[in-house]
């Protein structure tokens, strides 16, 4: 029985790691698996994240498997180069955005969301988010503008702070719970610009 | 028995150079480069001009390409700036050539590839067929596969498409190995580009790109024309005919080319047949060519503003396109944007090193690695008439996106997907890239079934779309009509499987894409045959199967008239059918997701 660890080269047959790109033997590039974002960067399950180590990593793992560096290769490592490197780009633009990195890691950590919490319904949170909306239609000077998208900024990082925090606590509930108030405020955020 | 044995490829000699060319096609000129021995060298034509017109001239059965073709001095027939028509509708036969027989923009282009292709040939002695082809970052889909099939159908093999910005960026960048981030500021003669790219650790990577397809150098001429003939003879350049204003402007735009270390000269004059002493002097031109710089300036700004970057976060301006090269652009962009600039490589030679540059790497290996964003939105058109983004826009190439769409009605068995490109809501407002019909649904209550439409864009930014049934898991659902830039992947993944293939002559590749042409069609019609027969009367029928037999027929020769010609008459005959087919088959997507991928 063959370990689910390996699998076979489709080139020279070599048993490899399942998660090796390239062939230990013929060197070969290998067919994409699945694999989530934060193991494809080898990234450690947390929610705050070094993004410049996420770049080096991102930027690595192109220049290794980029279609560019199949030019003169089969049909079928070229597809298989375009395969990795799209989901190399897909991965690293959900990682780097907040809200789909917290998704990200709930759908791993196995947080299913319950059908009837799927409307928000955190009272709290609405009339906060409502308050800063209407300060911002009202607001009409530079000023008290400038005010606002300080006091948003502010709270976006806060927020970020208390996901990270849920996350640790590993209360998967509260994180999702913040990270949709971090999209509000993230698209209130988005419009004042 | 015969065993076939199958040999491995060849390793290379390590000091063996795989030459690649460079091609900057352009609005105004076209360039080509190559790299040789650690040096760039651009190629020439016969007249020593490395900068070639991309004009063609037709004439009673002769044609001239190129600088031969600007010598000539009959302006009515020439085809210009034909890079621009790959914006609008590049297949649309609206020129006519030296046979009287209508052309469109990728045969007129043809013309200028195989005009380059016979420069490279002669200035190079050998025959090179690999190059890499640049076209402005905001190039949708249709530009870029017909502006591809108008240079393999001149024999060339193009390796890779790289938005110009990048390419000059890439020479650049190479040079110096910088870090940081560079704007690239493109005004050539027809096209107006601009681009923000990221570089690191020999990594190029395009944060954003914009700019506007109408405008360039040309338009500064015509400007700059109108207010000399204005000042001097009180004329608007719309009162004079044709021929007699296309040379008064190539009159001016010597003038605007003197003004560049000049502030004031004296020179003449004839409109209409009156030759006047005029005086030409630097705020002429700088006023009536200020609106148009000011609009080059806040596109610049607002490209800024959507990738989130502040001025003083830009590393340097690199400047492209001959019109750069006037003191006021160069003034302005230095009064709005504190930075370095970057002008040492001739503005009008540097897209084609970058690109020469590229080839090389690409072929021979490198550290250097560009990565690329798509320019324009990519979706689909769901109900009501709107698009729905699968890829937006500055996403990192390649790409693969999946979405999951419904059924708008009950029982629908088949589904219309449109392949729409750009960034507006409405689908009208936005260019269509094709369409095609899944069909044989299970019918279900709206709402139920689960099409799972599949988007891959890969490096040259050409494009696969696909759609799932996922109830039925059948993908063998017919597909009516494909985008055309399929034909094109097609046609170049068999022209690089073979050698000989690549190394065979233009009439082969036009008897090859004929040839995929038909079968595809063929199979068409194959698999909508039961449809079909239901469908169409007797006498239809009988009319359309002579006519496939004909053209399967004809598939043995190598007659690429013939079987175009059977293809259109088929195509002609099949249409009521299709039209038919399409208004039995509910046709509406629902514009609600229902789970994204």
């Amino acid at each position: 029985m063959k370990n689910q660890k390996q699998k076979n080269c489709w080139h020279c047959n070599e048993t490899n790691d399942y998660k090796i790109f390239f062939c230990k033997n013929c060197k070969k590039i290998q067919e994409p698996i699945d694999v989530n974002e934060y193991d494809l960067f080898d990234l450690e399950k947390k929610y705050i994240i070094n993004l410049i180590l996420l770049e080096k990593k991102y930027l690595d793992l192109q220049s290794l498997l980029h279609p560019d560096k199949f030019i003169n290769t089969t049909e079928q490592e070229k597809n298989f180069s375009m395969i990795h490197s799209s989901k190399i780009n897909g991965a690293y633009n959900s990682l780097i955005d907040n809200i789909s990195r917290a998704n990200i890691l709930l759908k791993i950590l196995g947080y299913k969301e319950n059908s009837d919490e799927k409307s928000f319904d955190d009272h709290s949170v609405l009339e906060e988010i409502m308050d800063l909306q209407n300060q911002c239609l009202l607001a009409e000077e530079f000023e008290k503008k400038s005010k606002i998208i300080a006091e948003i900024k502010s709270k976006i990082s806060e927020t970020l702070n208390d996901i990270d925090h849920s996350f640790k606590s590993k209360s998967l509930s509260a994180a999702n719970r913040l990270n949709i108030k971090l999209s509000y405020l993230e698209k209130m955020n988005k419009s004042l610009k | 028995m015969n065993l076939i044995t199958i040999n491995e490829p060849k390793k290379k000699k390590v000091d063996e150079i795989v030459p690649c060319i460079g091609i900057d096609f352009g609005t105004t000129n076209s360039v080509c480069s190559i790299k040789k021995k650690e040096k760039i060298i651009c190629i020439e034509d016969d007249l020593k001009y490395k900068l070639i017109p991309s004009i063609v001239l037709y004439e009673k059965n002769k044609k001239y390409v190129g600088n031969k073709a600007l010598n000539k001095k009959s302006f009515l027939s020439s085809v210009f700036s034909v890079k621009r028509f790959f914006t609008k509708n590049p297949d649309e036969k609206i020129f006519i050539n030296e046979n009287d027989q209508r052309v469109s923009a990728i045969e007129v282009s043809k013309e200028i590839f195989m005009h380059l292709k016979e420069n490279c040939d002669k200035f190079l002695k050998q025959k090179i067929y690999d190059c890499v082809l640049t076209v402005p970052a905001y190039y949708d889909e249709k530009a870029r596969s017909g502006i591809m099939k108008s240079a393999f159908m001149a024999g060339f093999n193009v390796k890779r498409l790289i938005n110009e910005p990048t390419a000059a960026a890439f020479a650049y960048g190479l040079q110096k190995k910088k870090r940081g981030n560079f704007f690239v500021f493109d005004l050539g003669g027809g096209t107006f580009d601009v681009s923000i790219l990221k570089l690191s650790d020999g990594i190029f990577k395009v944060i954003g790109s914009g700019g506007d397809p109408n405008l360039g150098g040309d338009d500064f001429d015509e400007l700059f024309a109108n207010s000399i003939i204005k000042k001097y003879f009180q004329m608007s350049i719309q009162d004079l005919s044709n021929n007699e204003k296309v040379a008064i402007i190539k009159k001016c735009r010597s003038f605007k080319e003197d003004l560049i270390d000049k502030d004031e000269f004296n020179s003449q004059l004839t409109v209409k047949k009156i030759m006047k002493d005029i005086s030409i002097k630097i705020s002429m031109l700088n006023e009536s060519i200020d609106d148009l710089v000011n609009k080059t300036i806040d596109i610049s700004s607002d490209l800024l503003n959507e990738c989130e970057l502040d001025v003083n976060e830009i590393d340097g301006f690199i400047l492209v396109g001959g019109s750069t090269r006037l003191r006021c652009v160069n003034e302005k962009i230095k009064e709005k944007f504190h930075t370095q600039i970057f002008n040492d490589v001739d503005p009008d030679l540097v897209v084609s090193h970058g690109a020469a540059l590229h080839g090389y790497e690409l072929l021979n290996g490198s550290q250097n690695l560009l990565l690329d964003v798509t320019p324009l939105s990519l979706g689909i058109e769901t109900m009501g008439g709107l698009m729905e983004r699968i890829i937006a826009r500055n996403t990192s190439i390649p790409v693969i996106k999946e979405q999951t769409f419904t059924t708008h009605e009950n029982g629908q068995t088949s589904i219309k997907i449109t392949i729409l490109q750009g960034e507006r809501d409405t689908s009208e407002n936005n260019r269509c890239l094709g369409e095609f019909i899944l069909s044989g649904l299970e019918p279900k209550p709206a709402g139920i079934p689960r099409i799972k439409v599949n988007f891959s864009l890969d490096v040259d930014g050409i494009l696969f779309v696909s759609a799932v049934d996922e109830s039925s898991g059948k993908q063998s659902n017919l597909v009516i009509k494909t985008s055309d830039s399929l034909d094109v992947a097609e046609m170049r993944a068999i022209v690089e499987s073979s050698i000989a293939n690549a190394k065979s002559d233009v009439n082969q590749r036009m008897i090859i894409e004929s040839k995929i042409k038909a079968t595809k069609f063929l199979n068409e019609i194959a698999s909508v045959r039961n449809e079909l027969n239901l469908l169409c009367s007797k006498k239809e029928i009988v009319k359309i199967n002579r006519m496939i037999n004909m053209l399967k027929k004809e598939l043995n020769s190598n007659d690429v008239d013939k079987i175009n010609h059977l293809i259109d008459q088929l195509n002609e005959s099949t249409k009521q059918f299709a039209e038919k087919r399409i208004d039995k088959s509910f046709s509406s997507l629902v514009g609600e997701e229902i789970g994204g991928v």
